[in-house]
């Protein structure tokens, strides 16, 4: 008689799907973009653990001194900082975070406790919570040395904190996921996400002016806050610390409390993936309209008409070519379909409104605001770099929403290069639409750009674009990678992030030695055309890369395609 | 003499060590609606992806409508149509958009583009639908749409990799007649499927392939007479005797003569 297959253990349901990721990572290996990809991340690595261990001597030295002085709001302020960022950065910085999607796993038979452990473990993956916890420990080691005494309190209070903002963080990931599953509401929370960034961008500045009112809202409402679960370790280390165990040891409890209902609503949004939800994108059913039955089917009479020649079918006959007018068009549809890029174009306008706003408010101390001088002379050039830099962040991964679709270039009577351009030209049009707006609306609100920090900044801008454009090509055929629309988490190749970070250095340092040297030499009048001097040697760069592309994509089709089309 | 369509000459295609085409030689006349057959793994797809340009052969050379793929790549590609195994389309366009799209990729102008695509639709029964986004589709209406968009510039040869796949009965008869249309008009088919009863109702020419090499090519008549030449050496007949042999069977006898056999049923016991 056949033998049923034996129930597996927690334990091995486990250690099965961990050995299923590793081999999938190792035989993953065997193509060279992987093996770069893994390079790349490897030194991005090393860089953010760089980051992370300062970041961690800081706040364990800070911890140190603040037990020691016995500010106790602070320690709690500073528990606020950390879950900040371990819940916050993730969402803005979607790119790095990965993600776990365990359908595939369902048809296997995984225990729930399996599938939730592992979900929940997946948070450990990300280098933000990795960030989080080390900070947890040194904070710990910190308070320790300052107050011996307490240091089982600590590590009791900081353990349960760690593990509440793991919980916590995700919980509101597979909540955001639900959310975002509907292109509506994404759109809606794509504001709010892009609002919110903002606002983080220019917290400085909203710190330095508004500081000291702030100061005294955070200390007025303590109350409040420190009863919320990222301060409740600090609350729990003062009773402790004060000699209150009872009172130390109900506050880690009502943290763990938290901390179990955050597991819960994220248990509740895991079981429902685990009963077979699917999240994937879907429309609402269209109502099919009623149409008659055909009597008769006959093949469309066109079809045997042969394909007319490209050139002569362009929109704009002399300018470009009807495939890469459609290449075109289909771009500025994928834009208004991608909630975050579209998000991309109304950046200018929030960010003038902001600069604009905080021009308009004089300053406490009396007097000009600082930043409306500011915002005369290099507010302009400042906006626009900063819009380059968000368009600029899809150019080097550029074929990363084209999917299955890749083909189709493939297949087209077309070479790569149409492809490329018709990106560039898109992403280019884009970048200069974004000046414009911003210059209007700078205009608009009376802080209007000196004439010739307009020239500048237009003579520079074709220098970085097209520097960007040529190597973001080269990036986006050498290390693809796929990216779905709606998915929040995913991420380039770890060596296109690398390149394309030395590159922005590479790019802006060019440009700040070289305006520096012909400010000081000359003046700033130079400064145009020495920019575009630089622009028309880096368009011959352009082209030279441009026109490598098609041999680039032939040579690299097995692995475009397998990156892409699967 | 008849115009050839397709020719391929000692095409082959490696991965790694894996041989999946091994020297092919294939030669279709122009007109012909040819099957291309061969068990899961044979090198169907890989043959079709080095035909169309989505693969580079490891050696041998392809020919189209006279021209070398190789080096007038972008001239036979305005020649022939494409439904690959992936079907190539984008996912977050509507019907209507994807298809006007290839149209304008293929150099169709605007118009001619907007009124193909109209008649397309209709005839796929996608009018309906023509707004929705193709990743809103099912997959038989993505099958459709793959072939509309791979017939939307007119073209001389078509090339599909299991077209009737996840198609409904309706629709599949709609496309035979189509298809069947466009050879009487003079344009080429190359089809592979897994569905023998589709090949033997539509093809006139079939070409068998087994790991990577090409074991059987002719007409069905042919094939039929070489399988028969075949069993009588043998002394085993794979059909009922007396009656014509369908292409499973001939299928069956060819790609068993190669070394690929039924399993018995004694073997996987423990199954239920």
């Amino acid at each position: 008689m056949a033998e049923m297959s034996n129930s597996t253990s927690l334990g091995r349901q486990v250690l099965l799907v961990i050995l299923l990721r590793w081999q999938t990572f190792r035989n993953g290996l065997r193509s060279q973009s992987e093996k770069m990809h893994v390079l790349g991340s490897v030194a991005l690595g090393l860089f953010f653990t760089a980051l992370t261990l300062g970041g961690s001597f800081a706040i364990g030295f800070g911890a140190f001194e603040i037990v020691k002085l016995q500010r106790w709001l602070i320690l709690s302020l500073m528990l606020w900082g950390i879950f900040m960022f371990w819940q916050f950065v993730p969402v803005l910085a979607s790119q790095t975070n990965p993600g776990f999607d365990g359908r595939n796993l369902l048809r296997f038979p995984l225990r729930f406790s399996a599938f939730f452990l592992m979900s929940a473990a997946y948070g450990l993956a990300d280098p933000f919570a990795l960030a989080g916890i080390l900070w947890h420990i040194a904070m710990g080691i910190g308070i320790s040395i300052a107050r011996p005494d307490v240091k089982w309190w600590a590590a009791l209070a900081l353990t349960v904190s760690a593990l509440m903002n793991l919980l916590f963080n995700r919980m509101m990931f597979s909540w955001l996921e639900r959310l975002l599953a509907k292109r509506r509401t994404r759109e809606i929370v794509t504001v709010v996400f892009i609002l919110f960034f903002v606002c983080i961008q220019f917290s400085g500045l909203i710190l330095q002016r508004w500081g000291p009112a702030l100061r005294n809202a955070v200390e007025n409402s303590a109350g409040v806050w420190r009863a919320l679960p990222p301060a409740l370790a600090g609350t729990a280390i003062e009773h402790a610390a004060n000699g209150d165990s009872a009172a130390a040891l109900m506050t880690i409890g009502l943290l763990a409390l938290y901390a179990f209902a955050f597991g819960g609503l994220f248990a509740f949004r895991v079981h429902a993936q685990f009963t077979g939800e699917d999240l994937g994108e879907s429309a609402a059913p269209v109502r099919r309209k009623t149409v008659a039955p055909r009597a008769q089917v006959s093949a469309p009479a066109s079809i045997a008409a042969p394909a007319q020649s490209a050139s002569a079918a362009s929109p704009l006959s002399g300018l470009i070519s009807a495939p890469v007018a459609a290449i075109f068009g289909k771009e500025l549809k994928y834009l208004y379909r991608n909630s975050m890029l579209l998000m991309n174009i109304f950046m200018p306008l929030i960010l003038i409104v902001f600069f604009s706003m905080t021009a308009s408010v004089p300053s406490r101390h009396g007097g000009a605001s600082p930043f409306g001088r500011f915002s005369g002379s290099f507010a302009y050039p400042g906006a626009v770099a900063y819009l380059f830099l968000l368009v600029m962040n899809f150019c080097p991964n550029n074929l990363a929403y084209e999917g299955r679709g890749t083909e189709r270039f493939f297949l087209a009577p077309i070479k790569f290069r149409d492809v490329m351009l018709a990106k560039n030209l898109f992403h280019g049009a884009l970048i200069a639409l974004e000046a414009l707006v911003v210059l209007g609306v700078l205009t608009a609100m009376g802080h209007p750009p000196g004439l010739l920090i307009i020239l500048t900044t237009w003579a520079a801008l074709p220098f970085a674009a097209l520097i960007h454009f040529g190597v973001g090509n080269w990036l986006s055929l050498q290390y693809p990678r796929k990216f779905e629309f709606g998915v929040r988490r995913q991420r380039p190749s770890g060596m296109t992030m690398v390149i394309s970070f030395g590159l922005l250095f590479a790019v802006m340092g060019t440009l700040a030695a070289v305006g520096a040297i012909c400010v000081w030499l000359v003046g700033l009048w130079l400064l145009p055309i020495v920019y575009l001097a630089l622009s028309a040697g880096a368009l011959a760069v352009y082209r030279l890369m441009l026109e490598g592309t098609s041999h680039q994509a032939v040579a690299q089709r097995d692995s475009l395609l397998e990156q892409l089309s699967r | 003499m008849t115009e050839s369509a397709i020719v391929a000459e000692g095409l082959s295609r490696s991965f790694g060590n894996l041989v999946a085409v091994d020297h092919v030689d294939l030669r279709v006349d122009a007109g012909q609606f040819f099957g291309f057959l061969g068990p899961n793994g044979a090198g169907k797809s890989t043959t079709i992806r080095m035909m169309t340009g989505l693969l580079a052969p490891t050696a041998g050379t392809i020919n189209l409508l006279g021209r070398s793929l190789e080096e007038n790549a972008i001239e036979v590609k305005r020649q022939i149509g494409v439904v690959p195994e992936g079907l190539a389309l984008f996912d977050r366009l509507t019907g209507n958009e994807y298809l006007n799209f290839v149209g304008r990729m293929y150099g169709l102008d605007r118009a001619t583009a907007a009124q193909r695509t109209n008649e397309l639709l209709e005839f796929m029964d996608l009018a309906d639908r023509s707004k929705t986004l193709i990743v809103d589709y099912s997959h038989g209406m993505k099958k459709k749409l793959a072939l509309a968009a791979a017939v939307i510039h007119g073209p001389r040869i078509l090339f599909l990799d299991e077209p009737f796949e996840g198609v409904d009965a309706v629709a599949a008869g709609t496309l035979k007649t189509m298809l069947h249309n466009m050879t009487a008009r003079g344009a080429t088919i190359f089809l592979t499927s897994h569905v023998l009863e589709i090949v033997e109702r539509l093809c006139s020419h079939v070409a068998i392939i087994n790991k990577g090499r090409i074991i059987a090519q002719g007409s069905l008549d042919e094939l039929r007479a070489g399988v028969a030449a075949a069993a009588n050496v043998d002394g085993a007949s794979p059909g009922a005797p007396g009656e014509k042999l369908t292409l499973e069977e001939i299928f069956l006898a060819v790609v068993g003569h190669e070394g690929v056999t039924r399993k018995s049923e004694d073997e996987l016991s423990w199954l239920k």
